[in-house]
Order: C-alpha cells, then structure tokens, then sequence
C-alpha cells in the first residue's frame, strides 16, 4: 500500500481522482491511499507527495522560485 | 792753633767705636729687615702675577667654554629644528596615508552599504510583487482554470514517478 497526499487549494473532482489512482497503481503496481488536504494558500495547481518524493506543480511553488530566482540576479 | 795729635787719635778712635757699634747693632738688623721686607714683596708680587695669569687663564677658560657652549647651544638647535622639520614631515606624510587607508575602507564600506541596501530593497520589492501576484493570483484564479492546472500537475506526477 503507497501512501500518497494531494494538496490542491479547491477540491478535487472525484474524476480526476479515480483516473490519477488507476493510472498511478499501473505504474507502481501497488494500491494507492490517498489523503486529500485543501489548502487555499498555494493558490491554484497540485502538489503531491509521494512516499519521500514531492512534485509540486502549485502556483505558490512557481511564484517561491520566481521570487529565488529574482533575488538570485539581485 | 793748638792740634793735639793724642786728641784727635782719641776722637778717631771713638769715632770708629761708635761707628762700629752704629754698624753692628743697627746696620745690620735693618738691612736683615729691608731683605726680609724685600722677599715679601717679592713673594707678594709673585703671588700677585700669579693670581692674575690664573685669572687671565680662568677667563680665557670662561671665554672659551662658553663660546663652544654657545656653538653647540646652536648646533643643538639646529639639529633640533631640522629633527623637529623631518618629523613634521613624516607625521604629515603619515597622517596623510591613514587618512587615504581611511577614506578607501569608508570608500568601500559605503559602496558594500549601498550595495546592500539596493539589494534588500529590491529583495523587498520582489517580495512584495509576490505577495501582490498571489493576492491577485488568489482572487483571479476560477475553478475551471484550477481543474486545468490540477490536470496538468497530475499528468507531470505521473511523468516523474
């Protein structure tokens, strides 16, 4: 059993959670359990964590690395 | 005239006693006392040529010891002043490259001040143009928009695992 976290800052649709467990247990060839957290501080997107490795794809992610990569050409 | 020879052998006779007498008991002492006289004065004028050839010494002495003083007074002086010039000099040259050391560290401390300050002051306006993004990011961003971004995320998951 893989544990898997979803943060999204609106709820995710019972769809795209179906079709992301089904397409995620193929490629791991292990059950998936989700656990869905709502946080409307990343603003927009998905981050997922998955055992220790994190893909975050949130619009928070992407404005904290605009923001490094600015003050790094400071 | 009546010359009696007797008489006048008489008179010579005690003339020639008194004479001796006179001689023997004054002449003498007195020309004893003019010689003791006459050494003295002599002494003294010795004496006298003495203390002033020793004077005339002590004054050329005097003379000349306070001449060399007065050339070394001047000499001394001089060293003095030209010691107290070449101090002078190196203490204004010295001053003046601590000043210069002082000036280029303030210089550079300045600069690196400035330059910090430009830094945190942009670093400040980045921050702020975040916040301001995520402001409007949060109040502009629809649900439909939202799904797109979630789609996408979850297909670039799916990618890395």
């Amino acid at each position: 059993m893989l544990k898997v976290t979803i943060t999204t800052a609106t709820p995710l649709s019972e769809k795209d959670l179906v079709s992301f467990q089904q397409a995620l247990e193929k490629k791991t060839n292990q059950r998936i359990e989700f656990e869905k957290r709502i946080d409307p501080k990343v603003i927009g997107g998905v981050k997922i964590k998955i055992g220790s490795k994190i893909i975050d794809t949130t619009i928070l992610n992407k404005l904290i690395q605009i923001k490094k990569q600015l003050i790094k050409q400071l | 005239m009546d010359i009696q020879l007797p008489q006048i052998l008489f008179q010579m006779v005690n003339f020639s006693v008194v004479l001796g007498a006179v001689v023997y008991l004054l002449y003498k002492p007195v020309q004893k006392i003019l010689d003791e006289r006459a050494q003295r004065v002599a002494e003294s004028q010795n004496e006298v040529e003495r203390i002033t050839k020793e004077k005339q010494d002590f004054e050329a002495l005097k003379t000349k010891t306070k001449l060399e003083l007065e050339k070394k007074a001047v000499e001394f002086l001089e060293n003095a002043q030209q010691t107290a010039a070449q101090k002078e000099q190196e203490l204004i040259k010295q001053t003046k490259t601590t000043l210069q050391a002082n000036l280029k560290t303030a210089e550079a401390r300045w600069r690196e001040e400035k330059k910090q300050l430009m830094i945190n002051s942009k670093t400040e306006m980045v921050a702020a143009v975040i916040q301001v993004s995520k402001l409007v990011l949060g109040k502009k961003l629809d649900s439909q928009t939202d799904r797109k971004f979630i789609e996408e995320g979850l297909k670039e998951a799916l990618k890395n695992i």
